[in-house]
């Protein structure tokens, strides 16, 4: 059983990892909010939440790689979403109706972002 | 490491029958120029264009922007690892078409930013407005997937750069300017009494339209390394970086490193630049970690009193440019951080992710938030739609007239965060 897991709401990213993905219908804050009630719990993170220079506010998508580790409170890890949830907030939410083609390229983009971190995995998490 | 560099200077690009360097004109051969950068499979047409500084041209979107060089003596030629094999670069001769540029354009992706007004507010914004652009624009076949369009796009601005640099071979220089990094044990000796100076250039390194290369690796995936500074003069740091405009670093802007330059400037007078440690900025925690502490001990282990540290891009290398702030500073070495920042669009937020209180000489670019409205030009080379998707802009960006309201971020170089700007701060 891996001792990690995805949190996406980038449909690419389940096509790929299949099961090691906690699939979340939300938008990028639902993730960063769902990644911080994890890191509570125990989880580590593994990628950076600010992962790319799209911003957080431009891209929907957004995967998070987390532990499934369930102890004390990783300091960095909540200082790293904390962060990253109040870029989003500075930023602001953009409404807009993205095309289909840019969405499909959007999804593109943070699935190659996830492919570095899923590339990079620390030895520990290798299953 | 010696690099003479012959400066050209281009103050005009016109279309001619032979692609030649004529009193300071550079004439292009429209055809055998698209044959060249178009000499890809995958590509299903070129089309060049010409825009000077002061014309009411804009180009949008732009990819990279890449100034043409030849190498006259020397190992290797420009580009090496992409255009040629991998010898080290960064000696003997190099010539240098000053003030022309190849400017390259398509759609890769649809939210893909970068904007160059040749005239007007924006001009004011963008270093690429007062050189001569000769603009490459590549349709690849239908289908192609983003991965290689990246490739296709970024490889037929190099092709186009060094035939144009080609012309520069055996023309008479206009300026001569002299580099030399020795060997770590003899620069030391050279200036004795002079603080010793390493400079920590990072690179945006993340994924498809983050990544940057260096003697064609992806940066990604070493582990800092020493690089003589007068490598980057001859390309040896090349750019697959589309995403941010403002604060991405072209291939251009890597050619003419601003802080490279600086240092040179003040090597043997105020200080003893020892030389580059190139590092990354990756996605995984564990790879920023195991790069800064690659970069400290380098910089360390090379003896230096103070580093400078440049940053790529925002957000995720903030944590980057923090951890190699600490590092080196923890190993009793000065720092001194370049950067730009995410004000909001008043200014009155905090600028970076991260912060530490060691990161107490910092240097900003400019702030990306800052809103500008780029008025309607005569030609618009690209597809000004675009306006509407690009960071920085939003749904309505491109007003009826064709002119632009978004943030400065949608400007190619308007925040540089190796100071490749004309931002600045004046006491009023």
């Amino acid at each position: 059983m891996a001792n990690c897991y995805i949190l996406s709401n980038n449909p690419l990213a389940s096509q790929k990892y299949g099961s090691l993905v906690k699939v979340q219908k939300t938008d990028v804050m639902g993730i960063y909010t769902a990644a911080r009630d994890a890191i509570h719990l125990g989880a580590v993170l593994i990628n950076h939440p600010l992962s790319g220079s799209v911003k957080p506010n431009e891209s929907p998508y957004r995967s998070l790689v987390l532990s499934t580790r369930q102890a004390e409170v990783d300091e960095k890890s909540l200082q790293l979403i904390e962060g990253a949830i109040a870029v989003l907030k500075k930023l602001g939410i953009k409404e807009r109706e993205y095309p289909e083609t840019v969405l499909d390229d959007f999804q593109v983009i943070d699935l190659d972002l996830l492919d570095s971190a899923m590339g990079a995995l620390p030895a520990e998490y290798h299953t | 490491m010696r690099l003479e560099i012959g400066n050209i200077f281009i103050k005009d690009v016109q279309f001619g029958d032979k692609t030649e360097v004529k009193s300071g004109t550079l004439f292009v051969n429209k055809d055998e120029l698209a044959k060249i950068a178009g000499d890809d499979e995958r590509i299903k047409s070129v089309e060049v264009f010409l825009a000077r500084p002061g014309e009411s041209v804009r180009i949008i979107p732009v990819k990279d922007v890449v100034e043409p060089r030849v190498k006259v003596s020397g190992d290797g030629g420009i580009f090496p690892g992409f255009m040629t094999g991998v010898d080290q670069v960064g000696s003997g001769r190099t010539h240098v078409l000053k003030g022309a540029a190849v400017v390259t354009t398509g759609k890769i992706v649809g939210f893909q930013e970068g904007i160059i007004d040749m005239k007007g507010a924006g001009a004011e914004y963008t270093p690429f407005s007062k050189t001569n652009n000769v603009v490459v624009k590549v349709e690849p076949l239908d289908d192609l997937k983003q991965h290689e369009h990246e490739v296709v796009v970024r490889l037929a601005g190099f092709r186009a750069a060094n035939y144009l640099g080609e012309a520069g071979k055996d023309v008479k220089v206009d300026e001569e300017k002299v580099y030399e990094t020795k060997p770590i044990l003899e620069q030391v000796k050279e200036y004795p009494n002079l603080p010793k100076v390493v400079y920590a250039y990072m690179l945006q390194t993340q994924g498809l339209l983050h990544n940057t290369y260096y003697y064609g690796v992806d940066v990604k995936q070493i582990v800092p390394t020493f690089m003589y500074p007068t490598e980057a003069f001859d390309g040896a740091i090349t750019s697959g970086n589309c995403v941010s405009a403002c604060d991405k670093n072209p291939t251009y802007v890597h050619e003419n490193s601003p802080v490279i330059t600086d240092l040179f400037e003040q090597h043997g007078k105020t200080i003893n630049f020892l030389g580059c440690v190139v590092t990354n900025e990756n996605v995984t925690l564990m790879d920023k970690e195991r790069s800064s502490n690659m970069t400290a001990k380098l910089v360390e282990f090379l003896g230096a009193d103070a580093a400078i540290i440049s940053e790529e891009g925002f957000g995720n290398p903030d944590a980057d440019l923090v951890m190699n702030c600490n590092k080196i500073e923890g190993k009793g070495v000065k720092t001194c951080l370049i950067t730009d920042e995410y004000a909001g669009q008043d200014g009155a937020s905090q600028s970076l992710a991260d912060s530490t209180p060691k990161g107490d000489a910092c240097v900003t670019a400019g702030n990306a938030n800052v809103v500008v409205t780029l008025p309607v030009m005569d030609t618009v080379i690209g597809y000004p739609e675009v306006a509407n998707v690009i960071a920085g802009g939003w749904d309505g960006s491109l007003n009826a007239d064709g002119s632009i309201t978004a943030e400065i971020q949608v400007i190619t170089g308007a925040t540089n965060e190796l100071g490749f700007n004309y931002l600045t701060a004046k006491t009023v």
